[in-house]
């Protein structure tokens, strides 16, 4: 091991200059315990811990036995011997290789659905009579009708992922799975665990309860709490729930939902959120397949440089209108081309949001549209107007202006209808509707052997580029698996307590490499098999072909009015 | 179509689910997809704009049209969807009462800011009442004399089946004509120069000009 | 739908210890129970679906969980409250002399916008007890000097009265729920100054 070690940093010092400052660090912990890992690892941020024993949750089935352990933020100290215990209880107690314990974490969450119901979200909503204190009323759990059947079945509880938004005063806004009318009493304790910790001017972060991470965040009146027995750490869901937050500000701005609920403290979100739920749901389910939003950047349909060239030029001639602030053409997701009034910079977070309108809203396709949007990231204050219009037949790729100018919409009508005939005289949309039909580009097209997959990020203009999946990643298990594979190796690469840049990890179905640099991220994908001195020629060889192709996957001129 | 070239410009107003995108769907498209797609799938984005020319006797009439969002969030912006509207189109579903008092509010918005504005209400999924008559929550004299009150037209449609969707429109674009023959002003110009010369004026609203 | 979304009332209970909250909330909710909570970190609450005016709401009635540990809830225990029942026993005048102060208590805690309108409601409890020593009378002149809050007298023992108190404070609650205009302000325009906007980090610039 040790001189295999050596070798891979001679290999390294003389194939590529950026990795000589990389901290090479060689891991074979299981992602399948590294929640719980992870969570020790930066429990410095975890100002409190809220355990939910597990014995006393099976005797007892659901009293809430808090036990409330505060970690003071000035302690930085590593964690003690009494968490050291906890966590233990609560992780996978196997020591096997990655690919083992996520099979059989897989294996034994189907077997132990029951336990993992218990220990997770039914108790902390359920009362119980038998062990209550004897004032307790003696009343057991009534689902009352057919329709709160949903949020009590085994189905719910089993979801991999909750996500939920009420307010401060514990009133429903947002359930991912069921309706959240039926799920005022969960809510309801949700916000009580989270009342209680603030009024010891503290704040409530997570509770590991079994296989579930419950993560909690408080923004602007607002309690998100996204609940998982997935892979992602602490960080990445409370990334999520940022997400969830922005698409909130994107329909009602900052300013809006404070002064709400500044005039109307018991107010009921759902009214002035109505018309948006689709917006939520859709989001959350970009995050679960799309790497762009874990990685803050998007990815842009391949095209050749020249193509693109017109298509941003197209733009730059025919949208050169006074108040437009950003001009855009989206693809199936993808960015085809962004061009920007000088000094203003559209975020990655606030493009996810733009992706996501356009994603989720079908009405779009019938007509030209003029829809208020707020960019959080921009402006969280205010509305941008959209000018909306897909530009062929298909619906394929959308056209969108964005303007501070309420009255501008036939002005940018009009722009739309020249900036559609140049882009059909000069081919463009053909060569962008044939780049959607050819799927980006397969893995086998960098002829890098043994690699499987990767995800390649340049940081410096918040873009990354993916090849499609191919196998053994063409089910949507295996899908799943590869995306919690890349959970795991962002989360370790970005850990708060221990920042890695190079983290190569051997499982029994792959192996891992991450790299980070000043001008990238790199997430690669090999097959068991490969060595620590190959999987580094591949990557520096991959770095090479994504070189080499970069006009092509990236839009590397920044273009403005 | 853009909008300098529009003769017209109709809005439509009304709750959310009453319908007012199938209306025009049915109106532009002749189709009806209400059966088939779930409504929140297509449900209006702030609001679209689509452009239909009818000839009314030799003359061609180019009507755009808005068709907004009936979400509660957009209230306050839909000013600017109704300005300079030479017609409204005020939904509500002829099963759904809490619609039509809520169409008296768009009256009452279209009253105070907007006078010269012809209102049409417009009673819409027909086709559900005349299947079973027992879901009709608004009666046919309630909003005439709401009609009355208001100067304005009262239709039942159904975009399901088509029944009196154009007639609408082509009433709105009759009303138009007899309109120009009465006054011949330069009405096409000045509809875009008043366009014009609102997106300069300062005093519409104070929150919306930069 | 919008309005069609069941409406959740947050309903708080306050009164001395032993005036009977806890056997009035489940005297009300005993008929159709849907939910409880039981708590150990100062709060319990029950849940339960009324109808106030041929709607279906949810009402959710908090409950202090034993005022000698939790003397003072905190702001969090009474923020968004949509209405609020007071209790006190007609057979303890210092329970209905408390009154005062659990008002005033609720009022600064809760701060609602508008205070002198705000949905309470009083109950007199324990009626069938033989040694009264409220009068109705006193009760209502304290409710009228109040702005006029309800007054009901209840027996959570005999189930007397019960069912009508948090109906009226649901009705009342409802009430004010509904006259709300959320959106009826125009968006602040966003300013194009050029500077708020700069990238922070080399994650940022797209």
């Amino acid at each position: 091991m040790a001189t295999d070690h050596r070798e891979a940093e001679q290999l390294v010092n003389t194939s590529d200059s950026d990795l000589q400052e990389a901290e090479f660090v060689e891991t074979n912990e299981a992602p399948g315990r590294c929640d719980s890992a992870v969570f020790a690892k930066t429990d410095d941020l975890d100002d409190l811990t809220l355990n939910i024993t597990n014995g006393v949750i099976q005797n007892h089935r659901g009293t809430i036995t808090s036990l409330i352990r505060k970690r003071s933020k000035r302690s930085n100290t590593p964690r003690d011997q009494e968490t050291d215990a906890d966590l233990t209880n609560n992780s996978n107690p196997s020591e096997q290789d990655i690919a083992n314990s996520i099979e059989q974490s897989e294996l034994s969450s189907e077997l132990s659905e029951d336990e993992d119901v218990k220990n997770g979200l039914e108790d902390l909503s359920l009362q119980d009579t038998e062990s209550a204190p004897e004032e307790a009323p003696s009343v057991t759990l009534i689902p009352s009708a057919s329709e709160s059947d949903y949020v009590n079945s085994l189905e719910w509880k089993q979801q991999k992922k909750h996500i939920f938004i009420l307010s401060e005063s514990g009133k429903p806004i947002y359930s991912r799975h069921g309706s959240e009318d039926k799920l005022v009493t969960i809510m309801g304790v949700m916000q009580a665990l989270v009342s209680f910790v603030q009024d010891n001017k503290d704040n409530l972060r997570s509770i590991v309860a079994g296989d579930h991470t419950f993560v909690f965040m408080n923004r602007d009146h607002l309690t998100f709490v996204g609940i998982t027995r997935g892979r992602e750490s602490t960080q990445q869901m409370l990334l999520q729930l940022t997400y969830m937050y922005n698409q909130v500000i994107s329909v009602l701005t900052h300013s809006a939902l404070t002064r709400i609920f500044k005039q109307h403290r018991n107010c009921d979100l759902r009214r002035p959120l109505s018309g948006s739920e689709k917006f939520f749901d859709n989001l959350l389910n970009l995050m679960d397949v799309e790497p762009g939003l874990l990685l803050t950047s998007v990815r842009c349909l391949p095209l050749d440089s020249s193509v693109r060239d017109i298509v941003s030029q197209t733009i730059v001639q025919h949208a050169k209108v006074k108040d437009l602030v950003f001009a855009l053409i989206i693809a199936q997701n993808q960015l085809v081309a962004l061009v920007r009034m000088k000094r203003y910079y559209l975020h990655p977070m606030d493009l996810h949001l733009i992706i996501n309108l356009i994603n989720a809203s079908e009405s779009f396709k019938a007509a030209e549209s003029w829809t208020p949007i707020c960019l959080p990231k921009f402006d969280a204050g205010g509305f941008l107007q959209a000018y909306v219009s897909y530009l062929d037949e298909e619906c394929q790729t959308c056209l969108l202006l964005l303007s501070v100018d309420i009255e501008a919409f036939y002005t940018l009508s009009e722009c739309c209808t020249k900036i559609k005939e140049r882009l059909n005289r000069y081919n463009a949309l053909t060569a962008i509707s044939n780049s959607l039909q050819r799927h980006s580009y397969s893995v086998q097209q960098c002829s890098i052997g043994d690699l499987r997959h990767f995800l390649y990020k340049a940081r410096s203009t918040a873009q990354y580029t993916s090849p499609e999946l191919g196998p053994p990643y063409n089910t949507p298990d295996q899908q799943d698996r590869l995306f919690g594979l890349y959970h795991f190796l962002h989360d370790k690469v970005h850990s708060v307590s221990r920042p890695l840049k190079l983290l190569y990890h051997v499982g029994q179905y792959e192996t891992l490499l991450g790299w980070v640099t000043q001008g990238f991220e790199l997430y690669a994908v090999f097959g068991p098999l490969v060595t620590k001195n190959i999987a580094i020629h591949a990557v520096n060889k991959l770095l090479r072909w994504i070189k080499r192709e970069e006009d092509r996957l990236f839009i590397l001129s920044s273009v403005t009015f | 179509m853009s909008g300098a070239k529009v003769d017209i410009k109709v809005v439509l107003l009304g709750k959310a689910y009453t319908g007012k995108t199938s209306l025009v769907e049915r109106y532009i498209h002749n189709r009806f997809s209400g059966d088939t797609v779930p409504y929140q799938n297509v449900i209006t984005i702030g609001a679209a704009f689509g452009a239909k020319t009818v000839s009314i006797g030799n003359k061609n009439v180019i009507i755009g049209i808005w068709d907004t969002a009936g979400s509660e969030r957009y209230e306050a912006m839909s000013r600017i969807y109704y300005r300079g509207a030479k017609a409204a189109i005020i939904c509500y579903d002829l099963s759904d009462r809490s619609s039509f008092d809520r169409a008296r509010f768009w009256i009452g918005e279209l009253q105070k800011h907007e006078e010269n504005c012809q209102i049409h209400l417009c009673g819409t999924k027909y086709d559900l009442i005349v299947d079973n008559p027992d879901l009709r929550k608004i009666q046919e004299r309630e909003t005439f004399a709401l009609a009355q009150d208001v100067r304005g037209k009262v239709y039942e449609t159904s975009s399901k089946t088509g029944k009196d969707v154009s007639l609408i429109f082509t009433n709105i674009a009759s009303d138009y004509i007899s309109s120009l023959r009465n006054k011949p002003a330069q009405e096409n110009k000045e509809h875009l120069v008043a366009l014009r010369n609102a997106s300069s004026k300062r005093n519409f609203c104070s929150g919306c000009k930069i | 739908m919008a309005s069609r979304k069941k409406v959740l009332l947050k309903v708080i209970i306050l009164g001395d210890s032993g005036v009977g909250k806890t056997s009035l909330m489940n005297q009300y909710v005993a008929k159709k129970f849907s939910n409880q909570y039981k708590a150990t970190i100062g709060a319990d609450f029950l849940t339960k679906e009324v109808m106030v005016d041929d709607r279906l709401v949810t009402m959710q009635i908090w409950d202090t969980a034993g005022q000698e540990r939790f003397q003072s809830l905190g702001v969090a225990f009474y923020r968004g409250a949509d209405g609020c029942v007071l209790v006190f026993d007609v057979t303890m005048p210092n329970t209905f002399r408390s009154l005062d102060s659990w008002r005033d208590e609720f009022l600064i805690q809760a701060s609602p916008r508008d205070p002198e309108n705000f949905p309470f409601v009083v109950i007199g409890n324990k009626i069938d007890l033989e040694n009264r020593a409220v009068s109705a009378r006193r009760a209502q002149g304290w409710c009228h000097s109040k702005g006029d809050i309800p007054y009901f007298e209840t027996s959570a023992k005999e189930a007397i009265n019960v069912e009508q108190a948090f109906q009226a404070v649901a009705k009342n609650a409802m009430a004010q729920e509904t006259d709300v205009e959320l959106c009826s302000e125009f968006p602040d325009p966003i300013k194009l100054s050029g500077d708020n906007n700069k990238p922070r980090d080399s994650n940022c610039p797209c």
